[in-house]
Parts: structure tokens; C-alpha cells; sequence
């Protein structure tokens, strides 16, 4: 459609030169961390906050705040993806890799939903979020997450767009079966890869 | 579903809403309907095969056949809305995608009551749901609470 259109008077404006090769097409680099929810903002106390396994699992796990956090952890520092067009680049986050999480239960499964508090729901395949790939983090820059950016704990994935990377998450639930979560019916990919800018149905 | 494929707008009409924000509306030959609340993308492309993508909500209703109206803000440091706001013209051809997003929108047929609050550039996809309130003759009780920096700021405020 675009092929050897110019929009007339364009110019670049902006000088990325130093991040090229990190910023996937239709990006831009953001400095600071807009916050966007599709529904209000959730503050569960630490005291009733739990982290559970369900679905297609021998049993089901939970663990409570203390436990959780008395888990192996790890610290990371990835680029994000927001499919409203912004990038952030060296984000330091601490939490436990969902293969720790996940070597807890015995499960017969190839894709997950994650469920957090305010009814959101967000699908993943398994192999996209096992070997490394995704975390259930509790800081950001070595502080408490806040509260409007997913606190105290969200899902992370960041080689997919960040509305993967459920806010509030407090389980996870094993299905054969891939369930599309709340934006993925709504209109945006099941799958989500920024490189592919995989954005909407049908990319 | 198909692919929301990209298409071209041409600027039928452009006009400044307060000093920083303009309405630009673009004839859109086979515009799939869109609902109020949703959004395009906007995708320009310099010279030198550089692109940049942006999304903005759309400010008319879907009772305009083939024709979309989008109300940018200029931001001082921007990268397309300078662009859009200052340098776009009647005949010039813009490329998006759309329409997107199919949470925030309202339709006259889900009924009400209706409160709408935004605050800024916020107002143009609640503009969207008023106008279309209005043109599908729908009597759903309605407020909307609107912030705004100053007086001067206020978009559509004849309108409203």
C-alpha cells in the first residue's frame, strides 16, 4: 500500500542513532513510564495477597506473600514494548522466574492465563514464557512496584508487548486449550511479538 | 478476522480547536464503520524511508460515511503531532489503520447513563460518543466532566 509513498514535509525529528537495533518498527523510545489500565487501579494489602497455581495442575499451589517471596529470585534489566507505540529501554526489575514457580507443580499443559485482580486476563503458549523468558516481579528499579504500574506484583514478559505483562497477576491457570485473554478479544494479537508488530487480529 | 491493512486519508478540511490542537478530517475511501472510542494508526514516512507510527482516537461518529475527523494535540517535543498540527494540509495524504480498540467504545444502543470524564486531548474519543449520542438521536442521560489547564485550552468548547 505504502510502497514509495513520502508524507510530504516529514522529517525526522528524533535522534535514536545510539538504540538503534533495539527499538522494533513502529516504536519510539520513551524516558519516562506512562501508565495505562483498561479498568481501575487495584491495591491489594500484602496480608491478603496470594500467589496461586491452577487448572491443569496434580494440585493445586499457592503461595502466600512471605512465602513467595521467600522463593529463589532473580534480578533482570530488559527492554519493554507497549503496543501504544512506546519503548523503554534497561528496565531493572526483581522477581521469580516462572520456571522456578512452575517446577513446584506437575502439569500437563501447553499454554497459560494469567487472571489478576480486577478481572484482567492475559493468554500465553507455555514455551513463550518458560527457559527464561518471564517473571512474576515485586520491584522496579529496587523499590516496591507502585500500585498504578502493576504492584506488589505483576506478570513480566518482555520479549512480547507489555499488556502481556499483566498487572495485578495473582495466578496463573494451565489449559490445553489457549483461552484468549481480555485485549486478545478485543482486538489486539494472541500473540504479540513487537518485532513482528504483531499489534491487532490479523497481523 | 483480516488483516487491518494500511490505507490512505486525504485532508478534506483542517481546523485549529485552540492554539495547540487541530482537528483534521480525511476522506477515507472504504473505511470499515468505526465505534466511538476507537482509535487509528497513523504511520508517516520521510524522505529517506524513516517511518514513525502513532495512534490517535478518532473525534467524529460513525454516522460519517468514509470520513474520519482525528484531533491532535501538538506536543512541543514531538515527532508526528508537530507534523500533523503545523505542516498538514488539505490534499495531502495521510497513511493509518483502523479502526482499533474494542473495549472503550460506547454505542446508542447500549444505553446509559452515560458519564464521560477526561481531562486534556482526553476529551476527542468522549467527543466521539457525544456527537454520536446526538446524530443516532439517543436521549441517554449524559454528563461529562471535562479538566482543562486553562480556559483557552478547552477543545470544542463552542461545541460543548
Amino acid at each position: 500500500m505504502s510502497e514509495g509513498f513520502i508524507s510530504r514535509g516529514f522529517h525526522r525529528r528524533s535522534q535514536q542513532s545510539d538504540v538503534s537495533g533495539r527499538i522494533p518498527p513502529g516504536q519510539y523510545l520513551e524516558s519516562g513510564f506512562p501508565v495505562l489500565t483498561a479498568g481501575p487501579t487495584q491495591h491489594t494489602p500484602l496480608e491478603k495477597w496470594d500467589f496461586s497455581i491452577v487448572g491443569e495442575v496434580d494440585q493445586t499451589k499457592r503461595w502466600t506473600w512471605d512465602e513467595f517471596r521467600a522463593l529463589p529470585h532473580e534480578t533482570v534489566t530488559v527492554d519493554i514494548h507497549c503496543v501504544t507505540k512506546w519503548s523503554k529501554l534497561d528496565t531493572q526489575w526483581e522477581g521469580i522466574s516462572l520456571d522456578t514457580l512452575l517446577d513446584q507443580v506437575v502439569f500437563d499443559a501447553n499454554y497459560i492465563i494469567a487472571i489478576s485482580d480486577g478481572g484482567y486476563t492475559t493468554n500465553l503458549p507455555l514455551d513463550e514464557i518458560m527457559g527464561g523468558k518471564a517473571w512474576i516481579v515485586y520491584a522496579y528499579q529496587g523499590e516496591p512496584i507502585a500500585p498504578e504500574h502493576g504492584g506488589p506484583a505483576r506478570l513480566l514478559v518482555p520479549h512480547l508487548y507489555f499488556w502481556k505483562s499483566a498487572k495485578w497477576v495473582r495466578s496463573l491457570k494451565l489449559s490445553d486449550q489457549d483461552e484468549p485473554g481480555f485485549w486478545e478479544s478485543l482486538g489486539y494479537n494472541n500473540h504479540g511479538d513487537p518485532w513482528k508488530e504483531e499489534r491487532y487480529w490479523g497481523d | 478476522m483480516g488483516r487491518l491493512n494500511w490505507q490512505f486519508g486525504e485532508v478534506i478540511e483542517t481546523q485549529m480547536e485552540t492554539a495547540r490542537s487541530k482537528s483534521v478530517s480525511l476522506a477515507v475511501p472504504g473505511w470499515i464503520d468505526h465505534q466511538a472510542g476507537q482509535h487509528v494508526d497513523v504511520r508517516l514516512t520521510a524522505e529517506d524511508g524513516y517511518q514513525v507510527e502513532r495512534s490517535y482516537s478518532i473525534a467524529s461518529p460513525p454516522e460519517d460515511a468514509e470520513r474520519i475527523v482525528l484531533t491532535v494535540e501538538r506536543l512541543e517535543d514531538g515527532e508526528v503531532s508537530p507534523y500533523l498540527v503545523d505542516e498538514l494540509h488539505v490534499g495531502d495524504k495521510l497513511e493509518l489503520r483502523g479502526p482499533i480498540g474494542g473495549y472503550f467504545v460506547w454505542e446508542a444502543q447500549i444505553g446509559g447513563p452515560l458519564l464521560l470524564v477526561a481531562g486534556g486531548s482526553g476529551i476527542v474519543p468522549l467527543m466521539a460518543m457525544i456527537r454520536h449520542r446526538q446524530r443516532a438521536g439517543s436521549n441517554v442521560a449524559t454528563r461529562l466532566i471535562y479538566s482543562s489547564r486553562f480556559y483557552e485550552d478547552i477543545i470544542y468548547r463552542d461545541e460543548l
